[in-house]
């Protein structure tokens, strides 16, 4: 052992006393706080955070590939051309449109959505959000509603509802009506989203080419999905060199820009708010720290007249920084992860949640990088900067004037 | 064989009055220290002792003057060189024990070892505190020692590093006669029997015949006697 390391030690341990020890205990326990509150609450963010990506992805494509001026037509051939990218894992047409719901007298605005029933799996997860019925199964006279849709529409499995599509007809006698078609409903989706479960409802592809008076085999977009959902960008770009000019493409992350934007914002404010918990923490460090230099004072003189360097005298009290430092430090990473792993394992219910955020359990998600891996060395730096100021003081004593304590 | 270790020349020292002027404590002194010598300094209560012992030990720096250890001019040397010089080759014993309460007795004669080499050596310590008469106490903590123990785990710690020179300062002041006397003695026999140089600073006049040399600090100057 460093002798540096043993006089530290020593101070530490047995130099606890009267209110330098009820104060060194309030610096670690402010760390401890500042930790915890930190792993906690970014997890607690990052579990939303994931919670809606994983939402926004699985009900949506990772890459949107769609046409200038109206719908991609024959789309078969252009699917073929790119299907054997390595990066793309699924591709599906799906063509959408706003239109009008009625049902009775309750009437709604939406987005339907038409889709190749066959292929539609690999780019929307049914499977996983269908809580009545199967995509498979779906007709040419079905349709799937969103549930929070289906609700406010007061329909049911079996039910038929009409749409109505902005298309025009033109009657025999010169009168015009827009087009409308009755649909029975044929499932259920709840995604936990609200705003897709407010709006979505689907159809065939051919169903809804027909209601929209599209050509055959034409969609207003494919879906794409790819291996890796942050590598989006790299497979545009190899696609739009495969790909006709009238045809772009925009990813996930364009489509929902702003609310990835506003998560992160939130997220680094939140961050930036408890990391001031951890400077308070560590300007508690400083106080400490000076008050145990000046109880140690005689010490440091009588330590330079056996010949310890300025450096070691510094070392010493850095030291008691690191000490509390590394404390507060383990302490709050073990209360935060035990939090944490509590919120994971007992579900906690959001207050109010359901009608609120739509989810009703506490979302939570601990991240060792960056999250743990920052927090822990950002605690450690600003505490080993703070325990400095009063180490480097300690070091420039003068040892006569030390012993006397003066 | 009996070389200068230590010299001083022209020594000043001034601490600045409150109100304005200054205290001229050492007003250019001259002194040289043989190796293996006993020097005592005498000098009434104020009279610049203390002074003189922490400027030569290098705890303190002159106003003016020079002072050489084997021929290097110590004002010229870094933090590094001088704390390295004070840890290997100084001991100090001043009128308070100043051992440190955290750490037993054996812990405070090895220390100056281990800062030396970052190792501790416990073999040398025990038999410094045999040589002292202390050994059975060596894990008690200072806080369990009389005060002429205390001072002779000073006296150890003082020798562990087998230093050129020991300082003393008055290191039986806070003693009953009895016990200062005996002190004395085990701090000459010390001194002698591991080679180093005393410089003993004391205003007991009576110590002053076991010594090789003894001076008078007056005026600040030193005077012969
Ligand atoms: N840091 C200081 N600042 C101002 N004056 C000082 C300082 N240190 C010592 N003095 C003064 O210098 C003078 C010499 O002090 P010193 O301690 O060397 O005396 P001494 O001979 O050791 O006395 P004693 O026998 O009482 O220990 C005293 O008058 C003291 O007040
Ligand atoms: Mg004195």
């Amino acid at each position: 052992m460093k002798y540096h390391n043993f006089l530290a030690n020593k101070f530490f341990k047995k130099g606890k006393r009267g209110y330098i020890s009820f104060i060194s205990n309030i610096s670690v326990i402010g760390i401890t706080v500042g930790v915890a509150a930190l792993i906690i609450i970014l997890s607690v963010m990052n579990g939303f955070s994931s919670d809606l990506k994983d939402k926004v992805i699985g009900t949506r494509a990772h890459i949107y590939l769609s046409s200038l001026f109206g719908p991609i037509h024959d789309y078969e051939k252009v699917i073929d051309k790119v299907k054997n990218n390595k990066e793309i894992i699924g591709i599906s047409p799906v063509s959408s449109s706003e239109i009008m719901i009625k049902n009775g007298d309750s009437v709604n605005g939406g987005i339907l959505f038409g889709v190749d029933r066959n292929t539609v799996e690999e780019v929307i997860k049914f499977k996983k959000y269908m809580v009545l019925g199967h995509v498979e199964d779906l007709s040419d006279d079905g349709v799937i509603l969103g549930e929070e849709l289906a609700f406010s529409l007061n329909a049911t499995l079996g039910e038929s509802i009409t749409v109505i599509s902005p298309k025009i007809k033109v009657m025999p006698d010169g009168s015009i009506f827009p087009k409308t078609k009755k649909l029975i409903v044929e499932g259920i989706i709840k995604t936990g989203m609200y705003e897709y479960d407010k709006s979505f409802l689907y159809t065939t592809l051919k169903n809804f080419d027909r209601l929209f008076e599209q050509p055959e085999n034409s969609t207003t977009a494919i879906y794409i999905k790819v291996k890796n959902v942050y590598e989006t960008k790299k497979v545009i770009k190899q696609l739009s060199k495969e790909l006709p000019k009238n045809l772009f493409s925009r990813d996930w992350i364009d489509m929902n820009h702003n609310l990835f934007t506003a998560l992160r914002t939130e997220k680094f404010v939140m961050g930036l708010i408890l990391f001031i918990i951890v400077l308070v923490a560590g300007i508690n460090i400083i106080i400490t720290i000076i008050m145990m230099v000046q109880e140690k004072k005689k010490e440091v003189g009588i330590l330079r007249s056996l010949g310890i360097k300025r450096s070691g005298i510094k070392r010493i009290f850095l030291l008691q920084g690191i000490y509390m430092g590394s404390i507060g430090t383990l302490l709050g990473s073990v209360i935060g992860v035990l939090v944490v792993a509590a919120i994971k394992i007992f579900h906690v219910k959001i207050p109010g949640g359901g009608s609120v955020y739509y989810i009703d359990i506490l979302p939570v998600q601990f991240k060792v990088w960056p999250d743990f891996i920052l927090i822990v060395v950002g605690v450690m730096v600003v505490t080993i900067l703070f325990s400095l100021i009063p180490s480097a003081w300690a070091s420039k004593l003068d040892p006569i004037k030390a012993i006397k304590d003066e | 064989m009996n070389e200068i270790i230590l010299k001083c020349e022209n020594l000043h020292k001034y601490f600045p009055l409150p109100a304005e002027g200054e205290l001229k404590v050492l007003r250019g002194l001259d002194l040289e220290i043989v190796s293996q010598s006993s020097t005592g300094i005498i000098g009434v209560s104020g009279s610049g002792k203390s002074t003189l012992l922490h400027i030569l030990g290098s705890l303190d720096s002159p106003t003016k003057g020079k002072i050489f250890y084997e021929e290097k001019e110590m004002n010229k040397m870094s933090d590094e060189k001088l704390s390295n010089l004070r840890n290997a080759h100084f001991g100090f014993i001043f009128q308070f024990h100043y051992l440190i309460s955290e750490l037993t007795v054996i812990e405070n004669v090895m220390l100056p070892y281990f800062i030396k080499t970052n190792r501790q050596n416990n073999g040398y310590a025990e038999k410094l505190l045999s040589d002292v008469g202390i050994f059975e106490r060596k894990d008690y903590y200072p806080n369990q020692l009389s005060g002429g123990e205390l001072q002779r785990a000073a006296i150890a710690r003082a020798l562990m590093n087998k230093p050129k020179i020991i300082f003393a300062d008055e290191p039986t002041g806070e003693l009953d006669n009895e016990n200062a006397g005996k002190v004395f003695e085990l701090l000459l026999n010390m001194v002698n029997k591991y080679k180093s140089s005393l410089i003993f600073v004391t205003h007991n006049n009576n110590f002053a015949k076991d010594l090789q040399k003894t001076y008078r600090l007056y005026l600040g100057q030193l005077e012969k006697i």
